[in-house]
């Protein structure tokens, strides 16, 4: 498997994937998880460019840990946000927080 | 240095008791008239030490001090004094009826709200009168002139809550400037041809003066004596002055004031030319003539008494223009006391008709027309016979005073006719016309106040005598009036004494031969005495058929000599307010109303209201188009446009993320795909 297509091909499935969650959900919560899946499809690539890329560093090892690393504070705050969110409109659905309608 | 404190004493003492009671007279109250009287009878004392001086050591006149005031340039204005005799005498004259009238308004002014400013007012009188006689400058007499005017004024106008006292004192103010505006004018051409604004240095100046406009000169500074004493034809304010209180009347306005235009006229007689001095005497002659025969016809006691003062200052005018300056003096002196006395009188049987009209509580009838009184001998016996004695004065009657000086004067108009022949006649015509008229209507007025019948019993009943503080200056005035005080000569006939001798000579130093006229009046003297007693009876015995014997109708010869208009000719006091009226006020007045006409009806109504409504209109048109135009439509079609927009573009902001980020990502894709193209 010395090919790089394969890997790319899962980073956009799982792209695609996390972008349709966050634009058809409704629920916070599953954008969030939505969320997740693009971070771990831009991983997917980072690893992949570095493996096949001839570089000799590992800079897209560590770029993808800063990104697991980002993604836990993420998930905290966001999580965080929609417990507020929930305090405030009594659920979690993002149609009910229109709060900003011009 | 003792000599100028005494000299100008005479100005501190008054000018402190009106200092004094003008700003802390309210507390004073009733106590105010105390301490004028104080400082004017020290003034009384100071006076008689004065004259005593004269008389004792007359080597040492005249007394002289004078320093500089201010200098500008060439201009050098100094101020001091000049006292001799004469001033000697005149001060104790001023002072003493100053006193005497102090004295009598304190019981005359009682219960006054402004009691105490009333003692101010004389107080500053009193100052500026003194001024007058001690001035050694014609510049330092105009000054003092002017204040004499002011105090006169503010006294004329004291009770000016009523209507007319306030137009009388503009009147009298009015008047007076017209005189002394001649007589300033009069001061600086002396000043520019001679060089000098003291009297005795113009008197020594003059010599190298053109005549004629030395002429023209000294009769412009005459016209200051014409105003201030009241001589035709600026005589008109004087019987509207009677406004003031009596007692003002009496110091004011009969026996000082009136009397500095004759005192002027005085100290600069000797430069006066025979021609300013022809003209002088015709000015007098008219006055004292005209005068008393306007007197005959008035009702009013006051103002028989201003018309009989017109008249008497006519007579030292006119001695003066005959250049008989002794008599003039004598008579301004021996006029002073009894007529002060006359008008002091006047005031006590006012001030019984007023109470009397108060205790009835009568507020129309005239307190002052002779023909509520009659009948008041009884009731006012000291009144009574005070005003007899000078009224016998006045009439030129042997043993009192104004038959000395009368005469005197009588006696200088002949010699003047004697020596110039002519027209001069009608001075001494004018003159025993006027001694007879005045005895015929100074006894009417005695008849028809104190003899006959009451003419008002529920009057009469009311009157009484006046109480002692105002009767003590009648008294003493009436004592004054006595011929045998200006002589210390009982023989009645005998003119000559210790007052005309103090009186002395006059240089005149332009071109009037002075012992020639002293050497003229004393020949025509014996004749003047005869004809002026022959007048006098004449006039006080037709007063007594007209008056007191009631022998004749009054009515019938009034209209008798009403065929030639005599009569209404007198009532009207020869139309010459009425002339001025017509000449000088209506014009006047038109004028003022055409100016008021043009600049209220045309400026102001046409141009300047056009320029208004031109303005009004321009705004109109500017308003709708800045409203309609501006502001409606481009500043508001700009935010309705902003609006109407926005209303458009809010609908994007649908408020939910997931739109947003729709958008997002097509916008990304498009980005891409428009760069893959490049």
């Amino acid at each position: 498997m010395d090919y790089i297509q394969p890997y790319l091909m899962l980073s956009s499935i799982l792209f695609s994937m996390g972008i349709y969650a966050v634009i058809t959900r409704k629920n916070a919560v599953a954008i969030l998880m939505g969320i997740e899946l693009i971070l771990n499809s831009a991983n997917i690539n980072f690893i992949a460019f570095n493996r096949f890329g001839n570089f000799n560093t590992l800079d897209g090892h560590v770029f993808s840990i800063f990104v697991i690393v980002l993604a836990a504070a993420e998930a905290a705050v966001a999580l965080a946000i929609i417990i507020n969110l929930f305090k405030n409109i009594g659920t979690v659905d993002v149609d009910q927080a229109r709060e900003m309608k011009g | 240095m003792r000599e100028i404190l005494q000299i100008t004493s005479f100005l501190f003492l008054p000018l402190v008791s009106f200092i004094i009671l003008i700003f802390w007279g309210k507390r004073f109250k009733s106590h105010s008239s105390t301490l004028a009287l104080g400082l004017i009878g020290l003034m009384v004392l100071n006076s008689i030490i004065l004259f005593i001086h004269t008389l004792s050591h007359p080597h040492h006149w005249p007394l002289e001090q004078s320093f500089e005031w201010f200098s500008t340039g060439n201009l050098s204005i100094s101020l001091g004094y000049y006292v001799d005799n004469i001033t000697s005498i005149m001060l104790m004259v001023v002072s003493l009826i100053g006193f005497l009238v102090h004295l009598y308004s304190t019981e005359y002014m009682k219960g006054d709200p402004r009691y105490s400013r009333y003692f101010a007012f004389l107080g500053i009188f009193i100052f500026s009168m003194n001024g007058i006689l001690l001035a050694d400058s014609l510049i330092m007499m105009y000054i003092f002139w002017e204040l004499v005017g002011l105090s006169s004024f503010l006294l004329i106008g004291f009770w000016f809550e009523k209507d007319k006292p306030p137009l009388a004192a503009n009147k009298a103010f009015l008047t007076n400037r017209v005189g002394d505006i001649g007589m300033f004018i009069g001061i600086m051409i002396l000043y520019f041809n001679v060089g000098s604004f003291n009297i005795n240095g113009i008197i020594n100046g003059v010599g190298a003066m053109n005549p004629a406009l030395l002429t023209v000169a000294g009769l412009l500074v005459f016209m200051g004596a014409v105003g201030k004493s009241a001589q035709f034809p600026l005589h008109i304010w004087l019987p509207d002055a009677m406004e003031g209180p009596t007692p003002v009347s009496a110091l004011i306005h009969a026996a000082t004031m009136v009397a500095a235009g004759v005192y002027m006229t005085f100290r600069i007689f000797p430069f006066l030319t025979p021609e300013a001095l022809s003209i002088v005497a015709i000015v007098g002659a008219i006055t004292a003539f005209g005068a008393a025969i306007i007197a005959i016809t008035r009702n009013d006691i006051k103002a028989v008494l201003a018309y009989s003062t017109i008249s008497q200052l006519g007579y030292m005018i006119m001695a003066l223009g005959v250049g008989a300056h002794q008599a003039a003096l004598f008579h301004l002196v021996t006029h002073a006391m009894f007529k002060a006395c006359l008008f002091l009188c006047s005031g006590s049987v006012i001030h019984a008709m007023h109470h009397s009209l108060h205790d009835l509580n009568d507020n129309d009838t005239d307190p002052q027309d002779m023909r509520n009184m009659g009948g008041l001998k009884d009731k006012m016996p000291i009144t009574h016979a005070t005003m007899l004695v000078s009224t016998l004065a006045i009439a030129g009657v042997p043993f009192f005073s104004g038959f000395l000086s009368k005469d005197a004067i009588l006696a200088g108009t002949l010699s003047y006719h004697h020596m110039h022949h002519g027209w001069t006649i009608l001075l001494p015509l004018a003159g025993f016309g006027a001694a007879m008229i005045t005895a015929f209507y100074m006894f009417r007025l005695i008849f028809k106040t104190f003899y006959g019948k009451p003419n008002n019993h529920d009057i009469y009943k009311h009157i009484h005598e006046s109480p002692y503080v105002m009767s003590i200056p009648l008294m003493v005035l009436s004592f004054l009036s006595l011929a045998f005080i200006f002589t210390l000569n009982l023989n009645p006939l005998h003119g000559h004494g210790w007052f005309t001798h103090l009186i002395g000579h006059v240089k005149h130093v332009a071109g009037l031969d002075m012992h020639l006229v002293e050497d003229g009046i004393h020949h025509a003297h014996n004749l003047a005495m005869y004809i002026s007693l022959l007048v006098a009876t004449l006039g006080i015995v037709i007063s007594v058929l007209f008056y007191y014997l009631k022998k004749v109708d009054v009515e019938k010869v009034s209209n008798f000599f009403n065929i030639v208009g005599l009569y209404s000719l007198s009532k009207n006091k020869f139309y010459i307010e009425k002339i001025y009226n017509t000449i000088l006020y209506k014009p006047f007045f038109m004028q003022t109303k055409m100016a008021s006409f043009i600049d209220w009806n045309i400026y102001d109504q046409k141009i300047v209201d056009a320029w208004g409504w031109i303005t009004l209109k321009i705004s109109k048109y500017s308003a709708i188009s800045d409203y309609s135009i501006l502001d409606q439509k481009i500043i508001d079609g700009t935010s309705h446009l902003v609006q109407y927009i926005s209303s458009k573009l809010r609908k994007t902001q649908s408020g939910i993320i997931q739109n947003y980020l729709l958008g997002v990502l097509a916008v990304l894709v498009i980005t891409i795909i428009v760069i893959n193209q490049i």
